[in-house]
Parts: C-alpha cells; sequence; structure tokens
C-alpha cells in the first residue's frame, strides 16, 4: 500500500486560505487539535484523476521564523512532516508582503505552488502581475485565482496533481546574499553534511537559519549533537555582523525585501493609489468620535442576535429532552434504571446540547465579523483600554459576550495569538456575569431589596466587572509577569463575508464543542444526578441525598456569613448550571413551579436570610464557579487540568472572600 | 452626478433627524419608566442609543453632501450599514419569537416594545440608499 | 530625526532606524518595516493608541511603545 498523499496549505492571515480550503476539500473535512495544543488543525481529502490527496490546512503565518504558537505548528508541520507539496497561498493584491514567505518556503526546500488568490482585487487596484514570468523566476507553478467565485480552482488542482506525480527535486530557485555571506552558508552546509540526524532538513536552509540565530533551529541543531556547527555559526555571525554593522537577522531580512523588489520589479506594474472603498468605511468606523460607539452597537447586535434568536432552538431542544425523558420514564419500569436513564442521561445530554444554539450562532456573527475585517478594527479601536489591565484589543470581544454565556466566550478567546492574554482572558472570563445568574439576583433582590432591585442588580454586573479588571491586574503580576506582547495586527481591507464559509466556522465550532466539553460536562450532570438522587434511591427525599449530606457538612464554613444548610445545597446544585438554584428552593421549601418573580419563595427567604447575608449570597452566587459547561469549556480550551483546577479553586476563594467581606462591612455599617 | 450628492444629503437629513429623535424618545421613555410615547418607541436605552448614533452618522456631513463634497459618502454608507444590521437583527428576533411560540404552542402577537418597530422601519425607509452603494464605481475618483 | 510615535496621521516618512529589539523587532521587519522603507501613517486609534500606518502596500497597526523606537525622517 502506497501512503497517502499529503499537501500542505500555507499562507499569510487573510488571504483566503480557508475559502480555498472549501472549495479543495468540499464536505470532506475534519477538524481536530495539532497534538499537544488548541490549535485547530483542519485535515481534508480530494481525488484528482487517478490520485487522492490529503490537505491539511496550516494556521496563518507570516515567515518561516514562528512569533506565535499557531506559526511554530506551520513552520514544523512543513519542516519536519515535509509534506509532498505545499500550496502558499498568496494575496496577489498584497503581493509585495506575501511574497516573503514563499521565498522562505522556496528556500526550506519545500514543493511549492503559488496560488495567487483575489486577483480581482489586484485588478482593481490598477496593478498587473506577468503570472507567467514569476512562475519562471519562481520556477514554481502559479495559478492566478479568485477564490470566493471558485476561479482557478480547477487548475490549481492540476497543478498539485502535477507536482506530486512528477516531483523534481532541488530545482527551485535559490536566492543569493552576497558572495561573503555565501561562503559562510557554504562552510556551514559542508559541515553539516557530517551530521547524518540533519540529513532531513534542507542544509541550506538550515545554515541560513542557524546563521539568523534562530533559537529554534539551532535547537534542533544541538540535539542533533552538531555543538561545533553551532559554534561555527556564533562565530560567523559574530564576524558578519561587525562586517556589515548591523545584526544578521535584519541583513536577511533586508535581503530577502531586496530579493522581493527585484521580482516585482520584472513581474509586477503597479497601479495608481486609489481612494478605496475600505478606506471610506475605516474613515467613520474607526473614527474619533464615532468610532468607539459603532463597536459599541455592533457587540449589542450581535449580543441580541445571539441570544434571542437562539431561543426557538433551545426551547425545542428542551422540549425534545423533555418529551424523551417522559418516553424512557414510562417505558422503563425498574426504578432505578428508569431515574439513570431519564433523569441522569437524558438530562446530560440535554444540558449538553442546550447550549448549542448559542455556540452556532454566536460563531455565526463572529465568522462574520472577522472575514469582513471588522473584528481587527474592533481590537484596535478598544486596544488602549485593555492595554491598562494587562491584555489586548482582541480580549474585549470575549469578555463582553460573557454577559450572555461564559460557555462560547471562552471559545471566543482563539482569536487571540499570545498565550499569556489569552490565559488571563479565559481566567476571568466568568467573573462577567451571564444570563444564567440573572434569575439568581431577581429572586433575592425582590425579596429584600424592594424599590431598589434594578441598582441592586446593577452592582453585581458592576462589581463582576471590577472584579474581572483586579484579577486581570494580579494575574499579570503574579503568574504572567511582563507586559502584552507587542502589538503587530494587520488591517486587512473590508471584504463581503459568505455566508458559506461562516455557515462552515459555525458546524465546526459547535462540533468541537461537543467533542472536547461535552463529555466533561455529561459526566458532571450524571455525578450529579447520582449524589441528588442515592442513597435513597430514585423519589426519596432530596434532603436525604449524599447532596444534602454535603451542604449541611460544607455548612459550618459558611455559618459566619449566616447561611444555613439549604443555602449551601442550592450553591452545591448551583454547580451544575445557576439557574438551578431557584428551583433549589423552591423544592425545599415545597412550592411547586417557583420561579424567580415567585412571591411565597420570596416570603419564604425572609426566615433564612437577612439583607446582608442575602446581599453576600448573590456575590457568591456571581463569583463561584458559572457552571459545569464552563468548566469543561476552560478545560477544553486552556488543555490543561492545572489551570482548570486553579480557576475553579481561585473564584470559589474570591466568592468566599467577597461574601465576607460584605457580611462584616454590613454588620459594621449596622445593617442587621 | 453632483446633483445626486445632494439629493442624498436631503435624504440623510431627514432620516437621521428622525433616528435621531426616536433614539431620545426610547431613551426618555427608558428613564422615565411608565412614561409612553405615541408610534410606540420602546423604552430601550440600549437601542435608544444606537438609533443616536445611526442618525448622528447620517448628520454629521450633510454639509458635505449638501455642498457637494465626496467625502460625506463615507458616514452615509457606514450609516446605511448600521441601520440594516439593527434592522435585520430586529426581523430576525421577531421571526425568532415566532419559531418559539410555534413550538411551545402560544400565541403570538406583534410587540412592537420588543421589535422596535422604528427600527425597522427607518431600515425600511433607507433600502433605496443601497442602490446608491451597488454603483460605487462611479465615486471612485 | 522624528519618532514614528510623534507623527500626525497623513504624515510620510522613511525609516532610518529599527529600534525594536528581539522576537518582536525581527516580526516588524518581516512585515516589511526595515530600513529605507516608505512608511505613511494612516490614523490613530480614537483612544489615542495605537495607530495605524501603510507598509509595503497594505495597512498595520501598532502601539505607541513601540512606535516611540522606530526613528523616521519626515518626507514632503
Amino acid at each position: 500500500m502506497k501512503e497517502t498523499t499529503k499537501v500542505a496549505l500555507a499562507g499569510n492571515p487573510n488571504v483566503g486560505k480557508t475559502v480555498i480550503f472549501n472549495e479543495l476539500t468540499g464536505s470532506k473535512q475534519h477538524v481536530g487539535n495539532w497534538p499537544g495544543v488548541t490549535v485547530e488543525k483542519k485535515v481534508g481529502n480530494f481525488s484528482h484523476k487517478d490520485e487522492e490527496i490529503e490537505v491539511v490546512d496550516l494556521p496563518g503565518t507570516y515567515s518561516l521564523s514562528p512569533y506565535s504558537i499557531d506559526e511554530r505548528i506551520a513552520r514544523d508541520y512543513i519542516i519536519e512532516e515535509k509534506p509532498d507539496a505545499v500550496v502558499n497561498i498568496v494575496d496577489a493584491s498584497n503581493i509585495e508582503r506575501n511574497l516573503y514567505l514563499t521565498l522562505q518556503l522556496l528556500e526550506a526546500g519545500a514543493n511549492v505552488v503559488v496560488a495567487l488568490n483575489m486577483m480581482d482585487e489586484a485588478q482593481k487596484k490598477g496593478m498587473k502581475i506577468d503570472v507567467k514570468k514569476l512562475s519562471e523566476i519562481l520556477k514554481a507553478p502559479v495559478i492566478p485565482m479568485v477564490g470566493i467565485k471558485g476561479e482557478g480552482v480547477k487548475e490549481l488542482k492540476n497543478a498539485i496533481y502535477e507536482e506530486v506525480k512528477h516531483r523534481r527535486e532541488h530545482r527551485h530557485m535559490s536566492m543569493g546574499y552576497g558572495r561573503e555571506l555565501e561562503k559562510g552558508i557554504i562552510s556551514l552546509e559542508e559541515e553539516m553534511a557530517r551530521c547524518p540526524a540533519l540529513k532531513k532538513y534542507r542544509h541550506r536552509w538550515l545554515a541560513i537559519k542557524i546563521l539568523e540565530g534562530d533559537a529554534e533551529a539551532i535547537k534542533k541543531v544541538s540535539e542533533a549533537g552538531c555543538d561545533d556547527l553551532i559554534k561555527e555559526a556564533k562565530r560567523l555571525r559574530k564576524q558578519f555582523g561587525r562586517k556589515l554593522d548591523e545584526d544578521m537577522e535584519t541583513y536577511f531580512a533586508d535581503k530577502r525585501y531586496e530579493f522581493v523588489d527585484d521580482i516585482l520589479g520584472v513581474v509586477l506594474i503597479k497601479g495608481k493609489k486609489l481612494w478605496s472603498f475600505s478606506d471610506m468605511l475605516d474613515k467613520v468606523l474607526t473614527h474619533k468620535v464615532f468610532g468607539i460607539p459603532i463597536f459599541l452597537a455592533m457587540m449589542w447586535a450581535a449580543f441580541q442576535f445571539t441570544f434571542s434568536v437562539a431561543v426557538p432552538f433551545m426551547d425545542a431542544i428542551d422540549l425534545f429532552f423533555g418529551w424523551l425523558g417522559d418516553i424512557a420514564r414510562v417505558s422503563i419500569t425498574n426504578p432505578a434504571i428508569q431515574s439513570l436513564v431519564a433523569d441522569g442521561i437524558i438530562g446530560g445530554l440535554g444540558s449538553v446540547l442546550i447550549f448549542l444554539p448559542n455556540i452556532f450562532l454566536l460563531f455565526f456573527v463572529l465568522s462574520l465579523m472577522e472575514d469582513s475585517g471588522y473584528l481587527a478594527r474592533a481590537a484596535f479601536v478598544m486596544d488602549k483600554a485593555m492595554y491598562r489591565i494587562g491584555l489586548q484589543g482582541k480580549s474585549f470581544v470575549p469578555m463582553l459576550l460573557g454577559f450572555g454565556c461564559n460557555v462560547p466566550a471562552i471559545m471566543a478567546t482563539r482569536t487571540i495569538e499570545d498565550r499569556k492574554e489569552r490565559l488571563i482572558t479565559i481566567l476571568v472570563n466568568p467573573l462577567m456575569s451571564c444570563s444564567a445568574r440573572l434569575p439568581v439576583y431577581i429572586l433575592f433582590a425582590g425579596a429584600f431589596f424592594i424599590g431598589a432591585e434594578g441598582s441592586v442588580i446593577f452592582s453585581m454586573y458592576l462589581m463582576g466587572i471590577l472584579l474581572a479588571v483586579l484579577m486581570a491586574l494580579l494575574l499579570r503580576k503574579v503568574f504572567f509577569k511582563g507586559k502584552p506582547s507587542p502589538l503587530i495586527m494587520e488591517m486587512p481591507p473590508y471584504r463581503m463575508p459568505t455566508f458559506k464559509s461562516s455557515a462552515i466556522h459555525m458546524w465546526e465550532k459547535g462540533s468541537m464543542f461537543l467533542k472536547k466539553a461535552g463529555s466533561i460536562i455529561f459526566l458532571g450532570v450524571v455525578i450529579i444526578w447520582f449524589l441528588s438522587t442515592y442513597p435513597g434511591g430514585p423519589g426519596s427525599d432530596i434532603e436525604t441525598s449524599y447532596v444534602a449530606a454535603i451542604g449541611r457538612w460544607v455548612q459550618p464554613i459558611f455559618a459566619p456569613l449566616g447561611w444555613d444548610w439549604k443555602a449551601a445545597i442550592a450553591l452545591v446544585f448551583g454547580f451544575v448550571a445557576k439557574e438551578i438554584v431557584v428551583g433549589a428552593y423552591g423544592t425545599f421549601y415545597g412550592i411547586s413551579d417557583a420561579d424567580e418573580g415567585s412571591t411565597s419563595l420570596r416570603s419564604e427567604l425572609h426566615g433564612a436570610f437577612t439583607p446582608v447575608s442575602a446581599y453576600a449570597y448573590m456575590a457568591f452566587v456571581l463569583i463561584y464557579v458559572p457552571c459545569l459547561a464552563t468548566i469543561g469549556v476552560i478545560k477544553s480550551e486552556t488543555g490543561s487540568w492545572k489551570w482548570t483546577l486553579f480557576a475553579v479553586a481561585y473564584m470559589m476563594g474570591l466568592a468566599y472572600l467577597v461574601a465576607l467581606v460584605i457580611t462584616v462591612v454590613g454588620h459594621l455599617l449596622g445593617f442587621a | 452626478m453632483s446633483e445626486k450628492i445632494r439629493l442624498i444629503g436631503i435624504y440623510s437629513a431627514i432620516i437621521g433627524s428622525i433616528y435621531i429623535l426616536y433614539g431620545m424618545l426610547e431613551i426618555i421613555a427608558w428613564a422615565a419608566g411608565e412614561l409612553r410615547f405615541p408610534l410606540s418607541p420602546s423604552p430601550d436605552i440600549f437601542a435608544g442609543f444606537i438609533l443616536v448614533v445611526i442618525g448622528s452618522i447620517l448628520l454629521y456631513r450633510v454639509r458635505d453632501l449638501l455642498s457637494m463634497r465626496y467625502e460625506g459618502l463615507s458616514f452615509f454608507f457606514v450609516a446605511l450599514i448600521l441601520s440594516a444590521i439593527i434592522g435585520i437583527m430586529y426581523l430576525l428576533i421577531m421571526g425568532a419569537d415566532l419559531l418559539d411560540a410555534t413550538i411551545i404552542g402560544e400565541p403570538w402577537a406583534f410587540d412592537s416594545a420588543a421589535y422596535n418597530l422604528p427600527a425597522i422601519v427607518l431600515f425600511i425607509l433607507l433600502l433605496p440608499g443601497w442602490l446608491i452603494i451597488r454603483k460605487r464605481e462611479e465615486f471612485g475618483e | 530625526m522624528t519618532r514614528l510615535a510623534e507623527l500626525k496621521s497623513g504624515k510620510k516618512a522613511r525609516i532610518v532606524h529599527m529600534g525594536v529589539k528581539g522576537p518582536a523587532g525581527q516580526r516588524y521587519r518581516e512585515m516589511g518595516m526595515i530600513c529605507g522603507e516608505k512608511v505613511e501613517i494612516v490614523r490613530v486609534a480614537p483612544l489615542g493608541d495605537p495607530m495605524e500606518i501603510e507598509v509595503k502596500g497594505y495597512n498595520l497597526s501598532l502601539r505607541k511603545e513601540e512606535a516611540e523606537l522606530i526613528i523616521v525622517e519626515v518626507m514632503k
């Protein structure tokens, strides 16, 4: 059996890579993670003539000197896995910077097929590119394309096919770095020949990389046990650095761009600069006065859309699982199995799937914002405010979305490249008060703060924001020392997003949630079902269950706050989902159909809480773990149990601390 | 061509003023609690704020348009896009509620407060503006 | 000699010295911010930071903190 033919898609961000990936593979694709990290790996395949070709969509990358995790993955794949061909997608309207990566790919010895995408935009800009000549210079096929219209896809498939079928090694263009430096490169190459462990890499590329001082390349060489090589490279670096009076890495970057200039001098006729539609939009969307209000309006609309349009679908899921549960209750007679199936398993599945409508819609909207280019503007507009608390512009959108639901909000942090900034954003996100916590506030504010409900509830939201800011600052100080990484963000031109790619994106995120976080949530719900049903068995009084035992057991901890064991149990239930807190109280006081507006429930609460302890309770509900689903998604997004447990622990501790402060200060001020 | 720009100026001045008026009314209705206005602006401070923003963008460069300068068109275009986003959003929410009522089996009625009628009507009134965007090539300098 | 951060929007300049060090400096260079390159200030964000510039025919945004380290000569 022959090995599968592998082709990688590489290119700068915002060049329409995903669109071309979708065009090539159609629906035959699946999404996973790259091993060890939470960066998406998309693989698909297509067959052309007699060849079955597997396509890997690499994360967008500007250069083969990695700057982020995404970029390291892209580079490692090209260098280590050595795909049979690398399709380098180049934005023709931005060819100057895009060719920088092309040159590096050629240098690394990849079998490059250049897909010159967005030819229509280049044409609009008045640019004329001599495709044939470019192909001659690069000694690689160049296929002009308009990805979103599907133009050039057939030709690209042909070119890939030809490339993998009739591969000719080492025929690609090679660029020189000046006679002096070339001597150094050649001497390193000769030295390298004595290192069999480095045989799989193209020697010239590796020599250039260690001359550039690339940390990972140096690591590769030293792992291969060729320390002489590193010493020699160091000596050469010093020698040339003195001679050229600049860093080697600067020299190489300059040379490559010089080379790009030379190529473009032959193949490109530049257009006259036009006042583009993109410029017109930007003038208003990042306007001094209107920029921020427009951003807030956009976010508000995204928010309303996501959480209002999801309602019928969530209700349908709810009804469906309710119906399924009823069927199980009717058809299974053994009470233990009946409860396990109806309440445990079906209930657990329901509580996972109920999040899907929100996740689908949110990622549909986010994908529209990203593909249209607006997300970069949003980050641009909000960057300064977020930088003050040790984050960056892209952290703002997930924080805002947290007010709706923390689960998709945490998933939305994937747009943040820097790992530290992303972790901080994930860790403080649960402090944004999600919509499920509102019923608890309404119940307690309605019972204890009549006439001031609005202000009391608003103070909860404010407290959440304040704590998030403080925690972000604290996390920066203690765990993630240093400043946010410098901002180096491309502002792509505005483009019309397509329904197709947003829909695919939405589908991927949804299935990712099901696969990754779904199992954790499901397991959690089944465990809680067990604890609240046994040892008494189904139908027994909840006060005899393990949950009640846990509640009584932890109650002394809450005694200083003035809460009884019922309050403690409700908090245990609230671990699953906040809306259950209200229902749990209904069960305790034997009030059927209790909701947050129920007056009988409110009067019962007067026996258990004082205004101070009620306010402290509300604060506790705000801060301690939002729900099992959030924990599940923190695990799947950080990829680490350590940070997940840390998140749970810090939120519990903070919740207790804040509640205690409220109680103490409340008593000192003379409130009961 | 330039005459057309003056027309766009007048058009955006009128619609912009209505946007601001209704946005203000919604904010006042929200702040005053029980107060209600005719033609049902919903008491919603956020929605009101957004209507005011759209209106201000429409009015901001009206002077440019009236004196037939192209720069003002940027503001007109962005207002069009925002108006469409907000209008379509309310229509979608309305559709979702209708669907929800069918699923739960409850009767559904048009609730002008929840669906922000002014935002929908103004979006429709601005629709002719899209014809201008479609011919945007004409505006390239 | 001026710092890039001091320029108002609409100004054009040529990079004379790239003072940003380390991996970020390397990345700026790879994004086209090399000595002798022409840049144009497109705009500054509503809150006064970051700024957006045009370089190599595309738009890039960076914070003033880094722009302080980039020395340019203003072009007419």
